[in-house]
Order: C-alpha cells, then sequence, then structure tokens
C-alpha cells in the first residue's frame, strides 16, 4: 500500500542545522530581519502528533511537524500571522501570532483527536484520503464492526453488507454490482491474491481476525489495478501497531464444532515496529440432506500465519515487510456412482498459499516520493482420491501458479491543488496443474498515471489510465475520470466514468481438460486448435459445429461503466447515500461446444461471445439516534441482461413452453428475468448498540437476498419462469458482547436467527449457529 | 426393443382445421380435411443402454417405425440417433425428403413453405447439430438437452405431402424438469401431417 504521509522527514535534519543556524544569528543579532515561528503539536493525551502539516494562513509559508510534534517556519516576514495546524482524525486549530523581526515565536498548539474520526480509505486513488474527500466512493468496514458481528471469515464479512451477494462456485465469492466474483480483484495491503477456481476467489480462506479495515472500491479499478478489477476491488487493510506492544486472543466456539483461535503480537520503538498474527479455523461441517451418505460441506481446518515488519533508516527512507502463509487440509469420503459402478472414495485435499511483500519508499524531497514494492505470491492445491475398498488411486490432480511483481510508484505533490502519481511494473506470472499441457507463462508490463486536481474548494478532480500490454492477449488502455463536487457543505456529488478490463486467465487460455468419466473436454482458446487437431485425426470428432480455425483469437473481456451518487450528510448522526451504476460489457467469454465426439460429448472452447449489461442503484442510511444506537438500511436494485437475448426477445425470437401442457408462448420483454444468479432486490437492517461506560455492545442484522434464478427448466437457456428462480430468504445475525475489564471481552451470538436452508439450491448456508467468544487485549501505551 | 406409439388427436387440432377450411374458400375446390395432429411418446433413439447402434427410421405418413433393414428404401422420412436427426435424402438416404426449421408458434404454422427445403449432404445434415443450431439447447451447467421451445421442423415427405414436427423431450417418460442423470434418447414429439398433397395444416 502506498500511502502519501504528510511528512516531509527532510525538514527534521534541514530543522536541526536551521535551529544551530538561528541560534547563532540570534545570539549575535546581526543581519536577520525576519522572524521564525516554532513549536509543538500536542494532542489531548499529550502525545505529540505526527508529521502534522502547519503553515500560515494566507500565505504560501509552511512545513511539517517531525515525528515529535515539533516544527519551525523561518524566514517569516514580521506581521500579524495565523498559524494552522491540520491532520487528518485532528481537530483544525488555529492561533495568531505577532512576528517580529529577529526573533523565535515559540508556542503550543493543543488539538484533539477528532470523537468522530474521519475514516482513512486509500484503495480507490493509491493515496490517502478521508472517506468523505475520495471523489471515488469507497465503503468501509471497520474492525469494530467485525467485531460486534462476530465474524471470523471474510466472506461472512461481506455478505452483510450492501450490493453485495455471495455465490458459490467452486468456492465462495462475491457478486458486485451484479458482476460474477472472477471480475472483482481481491487484495491485502494493495497485493493482489491469486488462486481462483472457476474464477471464484474463495472468500473463506481470508481470516478476518487481523483487519483494521476492508475497503470496497466499486466500479471499473483497471485504470490503476489492471485486469480482474472490472468490476471492482476489495481491498483488506491488515492491522498496523499503534501503540508500544501488546498481545492479543481471540477465541471463537460455535455449532459445528466451528473453532477459531486468534493470536496476534507487536511492539513497536521509533524506528522499528513488528507485528505477528496466527489463526486456526476448524470446523466438523454440515449435512444438510442427512439422508444422504455424504457431508454437504465435509470437516476441515486451516492456519494463517501473517507478520509485518517495517523500519526507518532515516526520515526520508523508509522499509517493510509483510508475509502471509495460509494452509488448509481436508479429508472426507465422497460415494457416487457412474456407469452403473458404486464408487466410495477418500479424498485428500490440500491448499496453502503465501504472499511476500517488501516494500521501500524513499523521500526525495519535501513532495517527491519513490515506492518500490517487490510482490511474490505463490498458490497450491492438490487432490489425492483412493477406492476406500482396495486403497486403489482413482484421481490425483494439483495446481500450481506464481505471481511475481516489481512495481516503482513515484508521486509528486505539486502544490495544494496538484498531485500525480506514476506507477510502473511487470507481472510475470505461471501455471502448472494437471490439467495442462506443461508450464504456462504469461507476462505483462504496465504503466499508469493519475492525476489529482482541485481547480476550486469545491471541486476535486481525479483523472488517470493505465496501459497493459500482455505476452498473450494484447494490449489494454484503462482510463478513468471522476468528479467530487461539493455542493453544499452537507451534499456531495459524485460521478465516474471509466474502462475496465479483464484479462483472458490461464484456464481460458490453456486447459486441456477430459472429463475421465462424462468424456466430455474443454480446452483453452490457446491449445483447441491443436487438440482438435489431434482428435479428428483419431477419427473422434463425428460432427464439427465450429471449425476451431475460422474462431478469431480470444481477447480481454471489456466494459465501461458510469457512477454517479451523491451523499448527504443531514446531520453528524444521519447520512445518505446514493449511487447509479451502468455497466456495459463486451465480449464477455463463455464456454461453448465446437463440437461433438464419437461418444457422444462435446467438445469445449472458450471465446468471446456476449455482450451484457448490469445497472442498478444502491442506497444507504445511516443514524445515530440515540447515544449508544445506531441503525442503518441498506439497498440495491438490480437489472443485468444479455442485450442479444433482450434483442432477439425485442424481436419476438424467445419462445417458452410449459414442459406439461407444451403450450408453447412468446416470451415478452418483462417476463425475461436477465442473467442467472443476479437479485433484483436486496436489502439489509442493521441495528447496533455500543456503551463504552458499561461495556455492553450488542448487534441485530437482518439481510434480505430477493428472489434469483438458477437455472433453464424448459428449455430456452435463458430465465423466464417462477419455477427458474430460487425463492428470495432472510438471514437474520444477532450478537451480545460485553467488556468486563478493559483488557477482556465476552460474546454470544447467534447466526441464522430464523434457521432458514435450502438444501437444493444453496448448500452454503448451514442453519442456525450459536457460539461463544472470548477476547484478551493487552497493550502497553 | 419395441417402440410404444401412442397417437391422440388433440382438441387443437380441431380449431386448426376449421381455421384451415375458412382460409382456402377462394381456393380450389380442397380435398377432403386429412391433417391429423399426433403425439409420439418414448421414440428409442438408440439409447445407452438397450440400443441397438443405429438409427431409428420413422414414417410420418403411417406414424410407424420402419425397420433397420427398411432403412435403404424410401419407407422412411427421418431417422433419430442420440441428438442427430437425419432425412431420408442426399447422403442419408434413397429418399427426395427436404426439410427446413421454422422459429414461430407451432399453431401458427399454418402453411408450409413452398420453397427452401434442404437436404442432407455428407458436409452437414439438414437439420443443424450442436446446441442451437437445430432442434435442441445442451445446457452447460446442468448438462441437460432441451428441445428449443418455438422451432418447429416442416417435413417435405417422399410422397410429396408435407408435416411440420415439434420436438418435446429428449428423456424417457417426458419428466417435466429433466436432470442429466435421467434416461436420455427417448423422443417426444408431436406433429401434423398432411395427406392431401397441400401445403395447408
Amino acid at each position: 500500500m502506498f500511502r502519501i504521509n504528510l511528512n516531509n522527514k527532510i525538514i527534521k535534519k534541514l530543522f536541526i542545522h536551521i535551529i544551530l543556524i538561528i541560534a547563532l544569528f540570534s545570539s549575535i543579532s546581526a543581519f536577520a530581519q525576519n522572524g521564525i515561528i516554532k513549536g509543538k503539536i500536542v494532542s489531548d493525551s499529550s502525545q505529540p502528533v505526527e508529521f502534522a502539516l502547519v503553515y500560515l494562513k494566507g500565505t504560501s509559508m509552511g512545513t511539517n511537524c517531525d515525528s515529535k510534534g515539533i516544527f519551525c517556519i523561518h524566514a517569516v516576514k514580521p506581521g500579524k500571522y495565523t498559524v494552522v495546524f491540520a491532520q487528518l482524525g485532528f481537530e483544525t486549530v488555529e492561533q495568531l501570532v505577532d512576528v517580529h523581526s529577529d526573533q523565535v515565536h515559540e508556542i503550543v498548539l493543543h488539538t484533539q483527536a477528532k470523537s468522530d474520526q474521519p475514516e482513512i480509505v486509500v484503495t480507490g486513488t493509491q493515496t490517502e484520503k478521508s472517506i468523505q474527500d475520495s471523489p471515488i466512493p469507497v465503503t468501509i468496514i471497520t474492525e469494530s464492526q467485525i467485531k460486534q458481528m462476530g465474524s471470523m471469515r471474510l466472506s461472512e464479512v461481506l455478505q452483510e453488507q450492501t450490493g453485495l451477494a455471495i455465490i458459490n462456485d467452486h468456492g465462495t465469492g462475491i457478486q458486485l454490482q451484479g458482476f460474477n466474483p472472477e471480475y472483482t480483484m481481491i487484495m491485502i495491503d494493495g497485493a493482489p491474491l491469486i488462486g481462483r477456481t472457476a474464477g471464484t476467489f474463495d472468500l473463506s480462506r481470508m481470516t478476518v481476525g487481523n483487519i483494521k479495515q476492508i475497503e470496497i472500491v466499486k466500479g471499473p479499478s483497471s485504470s490503476l489495478y489492471g485486469s480482474e478489477a472490472l468490476a471492482g476491488v476489495i481491498n483488506i487493510i491488515t492491522q498496523e501497531p499503534t501503540e508500544k506492544a501488546g498481545v492479543g486472543l481471540r477465541t471463537r466456539y460455535g455449532t459445528n464444532n466451528t473453532s477459531d483461535v486468534s493470536l496476534d503480537g507487536f511492539f513497536r520503538t521509533k524506528k522499528f515496529s513488528y507485528s505477528a498474527f496466527a489463526n486456526r479455523y476448524s470446523t466438523s461441517g454440515y449435512d444438510l440432506v442427512p439422508d444422504t451418505e455424504d457431508k454437504t460441506v465435509p470437516a476441515y481446518h486451516n492456519y494463517t500465519l501473517q507478520q509485518k515488519v517495517a523500519y526507518r533508516f532515516n526520515p526520508r527512507l523508509k522499509a517493510s515487510l509483510f508475509a502471509r502463509g495460509f494452509f488448509e487440509d481436508q479429508n472426507s469420503n465422497i460415494s457416487f456412482s457412474e456407469n452403473g459402478i458404486d464408487y466410495k472414495i477418500n479424498q485428500v485435499g490440500n491448499q496453502y498459499d503465501w504472499n511476500l511483500l517488501p516494500q521501500i519508499s524513499y523521500s526525495l524531497n519535501s513532495n517527491t516520493r519513490l515506492l518500490l514494492k517487490m510482490y511474490s505470491t505463490f498458490y497450491h492445491t492438490s487432490a489425492v482420491m483412493t477406492n476406500i475398498a482396495d486403497g486403489s488411486l482413482y484421481d490425483d490432480s494439483y495446481f500450481n501458479q506464481t505471481f511475481n511483481r516489481p512495481e516503482l510508484i513515484g508521486s509528486k505533490t505539486w502544490n495544494k491543488k496538484n498531485e500525480t502519481i506514476l506507477g510502473a511494473g511487470v507481472t510475470f506470472e505461471s501455471v502448472s496443474a494437471t490439467r495442462y499441457t506443461d508450464k504456462k507463462r504469461f507476462n505483462s508490463t504496465f504503466y499508469y498515471v493519475q492525476h489529482d486536481w482541485k481547480p476550486l474548494s469545491k471541486i476535486n478532480i481525479i483523472a488517470g489510465f493505465r496501459y497493459d500490454v500482455h505476452s498473450v492477449y494484447g494490449k489494454q488502455l484503462s482510463p478513468k475520470l471522476s468528479i467530487k463536487y461539493n455542493a453544499t457543505k452537507k451534499i456531495t456529488f459524485r460521478a465516474s466514468v471509466g474502462k475496465g478490463f479483464k484479462a483472458p486467465d490461464f484456464r481460458q487460455l490453456y486447459l486441456n481438460f477430459t472429463n475421465p468419466v462424462a468424456g466430455y473436454s474443454v480446452f483453452g482458446s490457446e491449445e483447441v486448435l491443436a487438440q482438435y487437431t489431434q482428435l479428428e485425426q483419431q477419427g473422434l470428432i463425428a460432427q464439427t459445429f465450429i471449425d476451431p480455425t475460422t474462431l478469431k483469437p480470444i481477447t480481454a473481456e471489456r466494459s465501461v461503466a458510469i457512477n454517479v451518487g451523491w451523499n448527504v450528510d443531514f446531520s453528524k448522526k444521519m447520512n445518505w447515500q446514493l449511487n447509479v451504476f451502468r455497466n456495459d460489457i463486451n465480449d464477455m467469454i463463455e464456454t461453448s461446444a465446437i463440437a461433438m465426439k464419437t461418444n457422444g460429448q462435446s467438445v469445449y472452447t472458450y471465446y468471446n461471445v456476449s455482450k451484457v449489461f448490469t445497472q442498478g442503484v444502491e442506497t444507504n442510511l445511516a443514524y445515530q439516534f440515540h447515544k449508544h444506537f445506531s441503525i442503518s438500511a441498506g439497498y440495491q436494485y438490480l437489472i443485468a441482461k444479455n442485450k442479444e437475448v433482450v434483442k432477439d426477445i425485442a424481436e419476438g425470437q424467445y419462445y417458452a413452453r410449459d414442459p406439461i401442457t407444451y403450450v408453447t408462448s412468446i416470451i415478452s420483454e418483462k417476463e425475461y428475468g436477465g442473467l442467472f444468479n443476479r437479485s433484483k432486490h436486496m436489502a439489509n437492517f442493521k441495528l447496533f448498540y455500543l456503551n463504552k461506560n458499561t461495556g455492553w455492545s450488542a448487534s441485530i442484522r437482518a439481510i434480505y437476498r430477493g428472489r434469483y434464478g438458477f437455472g433453464d427448466m424448459n428449455g430456452n437457456l435463458i430465465l423466464d419462469v417462477d419455477n427458474e428462480y430460487v425463492k428470495g430468504y432472510w438471514l437474520a445475525n444477532m450478537s451480545v458482547g460485553k467488556t468486563i475489564t478493559s483488557w477482556f471481552t465476552l460474546q454470544v451470538g447467534m447466526d441464522n436467527v430464523f434457521n432458514y436452508k435450502n438444501p437444493q439450491y444453496i448448500s452454503s448456508i448451514p442453519g442456525r449457529l450459536y457460539y461463544t467468544s472470548l477476547q484478551l487485549k493487552i497493550n502497553k501505551k | 426393443m419395441s417402440t410404444k406409439i401412442y397417437t391422440n388427436i388433440l382438441i387443437a387440432c380441431v380449431a386448426i382445421l376449421s381455421y384451415s377450411c375458412k382460409d382456402k374458400k377462394e381456393d380450389a375446390p380442397v380435398p377432403a380435411s386429412t391433417s391429423t395432429a399426433l403425439v409420439v411418446r418414448n421414440l428409442a433413439a438408440n439409447p445407452e443402454t438397450g440400443g441397438n447402434g443405429h438409427f431409428t427410421f420413422f414414417s410420418l405418413k403411417n406414424n410407424v417405425v420402419v425397420p433397420f433393414t427398411d432403412s435403404a428404401t424410401t419407407k422412411w422420412d427421418i431417422a433419430f440417433n442420440a441428438t442427430t436427426i437425419i432425412t431420408n435424402s442426399g447422403s442419408s438416404g434413397p429418399g427426395t425428403v427436404g426439410v427446413q426449421l421454422y422459429t414461430g408458434l407451432f399453431e401458427n404454422l399454418t402453411t408450409a413453405p413452398s420453397t427452401g427445403y434442404i437436404q442432407d449432404a455428407t458436409s452437414a445434415y439438414a437439420i443443424s447439430t450442436g446446441s442451437a443450431n437445430g432442434w435442441y439447447n445442451y445446457n452447460s451447467t446442468t448438462h441437460v438437452i432441451s428441445a428449443i421451445p418455438g422451432r418447429a421442423i416442416v417435413i417435405r415427405t417422399n410422397d410429396n405431402t408435407y408435416a411440420k414436427m415439434e420436438i418435446l423431450n429428449y428423456y424417457q417418460n417426458a419428466p417435466a424438469a429433466p436432470v442429466n442423470t435421467d434416461v436420455s434418447r427417448y423422443y417426444t414429439f408431436r406433429y401434423v401431417y398432411q395427406s392431401n398433397g397441400t401445403r395447408q395444416f
């Protein structure tokens, strides 16, 4: 993560020199005509405020404090000045100073941390901005919210957010603005996470035990992050040590023997900081259909280990290292029958991934900074299936993915109104797996630039683009323009237009897979011609639907998106947000059968076919109606449709036939329900109670997911009749906690209070869950 | 394995007949009303269990399965093997059958087109194979084959008579919501055969 601090470390050294010189000069009372203002910023807790900005109102004179909160503004012409202190998270303070020539004016500015501290976000622009100031709308989920919800995994946290729906397809993913999980980039501290199965990054891999906050950017973010950020970005910001030292323990145990234990510790000195985190999660799984032999979700356990080291060599040079590892094992028995033979299989699954992110930041001068990141990550999964009866091997498969990315980012603050970021990097990726012919490699070079301009005090414009050059699928230009306009103190408008793209992934390019049981084959676009020719030569192709030589080469999926919205602060306690969005995506990649084999099974490949749009409105209302109570409501209305289907329906080309009466009718535009798996209506209501005096806290959260299509039932492949929908449902979760002493908190909770289950269509909702949790936290200030 | 063929005369037929009679008022003297709507159920098309490895040959005129031994004759019009349907023409047989696909409501197809009939060739069958190309859709999520709603096959037979045909189901006993484990390659279809040589249904 790249953060622009308002600090100016070079000043510190200069400052010492200047003090000496000044001292010399003032002692001999010669030459100097101008005065000096020096001082210190002290917060309410008597802690110095680090690196704050101090300037003289109405002038261009100003400086940054050092790490002790000391500042010095020299060469001030005699006269009356207002010294202004400003720092995110603190009250702005002003003080009048009458500067005389040849005098040093010492002042102490007293400030206090803002009670409603503005939340700082980084994901939208790669620079630190308070959430109100960001022209790019960012949703933030804080640590305290996560704790109050009692959540353990990222998927649990995200499913309660407005506009996000959980999708289960080879793992638990998130649907954002109507896009499938493969279109949303998942990052940890700004580093992209890899290891997707069929496009889904399994969010249950991520623990939320040491998260400072989760930032969600909706709308295309390819202008900064490239491929995968077509729908948006979810960035997990891990905790930084804020105090001198501390240790913490958090445990939770509940239904299905689900246990979650997190241990963390940290310490920091002036120059060095270190934090470590470990988590173990285990569950015995659950069974929604007890009369079958297999469990719906079998038992598994996993570990997460994480650490962060940072060292400040001098005020200009800082280095840090982030390391994370995740390990999961699953052992399960499955039974099925194939061609009349019953199989009982033991499956041993194993997956792990690690991330390593060393970075160095260097300030060339007070307003120019460089950041070098050397990110590398690795993902592995494997499954060994053996027959229980005789121990013979049934199937053995593995998947390895590597991702390495050196990236250099420069930022320059020209003045108070202009700031530019430049970035460039190279990504090296490779995959080797059972389903790939050999080790496959990608590499891509990218450049991006972003300019932040405040032409007027009420207007902030951010414009930027990114250019990706990829070894396989070609070049992509992804521009984005965002504007924020503060109409009044209470009303802010935001608008953005941008292009997003998603590169074809390894699977879509290189998959070489023939199902050993069913006998069908799926080939990536780069493999299909060779594999098809081979099958044809072997006489295994019965019919060809599409000659693979006529297929156009696969290209990236591209989208254009518009987001327009506003934010209204009715009062400090009441806030209303609204965002209208429209995404048009061309060249969506789909699988299609190109030939039939002599065994009657198809040969599939991937190519760009569909044109799709998603549009809707998302709105949130939050109200702190009592000292201890706050309430919030969120709602999303979504329409997501295939444009060709819409066109064909308009021309009367789509029909539905009742499978019992065989009566056929023409489908009207109204009957077309759009893409499968999208809920037109989603809503949430949350009530939080927090009393810091008594230590009690509580929450009740209700989440509604409106009906959505699960699949075609009447042969036309589109969503159009009632029996193709999963009924809408409510999930209600609640928790009660009590902080008994400052370092000890107990919590009990119940998820899915109404015990909603839908074994037929939703295997990921286990029914009502009870849990209890315990937190110990000891910090040294 | 014998194929049971049930014949139903649909009530809808009455309506169609009366409509077509009205329509022909201005035409030359109309032959006796001769078109009937029939439903054929569970026509086995080389099922995976108990299949014979051959196409199943069918006569529209007689509404019967023609024995395999008569495959080189013009006794049959169309034949079924899994999802593939061939016609007695060109590369597939000695006959002169021609077919074309029709998109629309089956009952709205009151007159067969006069031209546009195609025959089987070595390069491609007259009824295209593959999902969404011919008579069926393949659902790549559920792996279910379903007859495309609103799609019919218009057939000009060996006798130069016309028929229209709509496939309804591909699974044994025509389940309303088939799944991919159901026994497949059992056709249920309906057709209207006009024996008087006109193109009116």
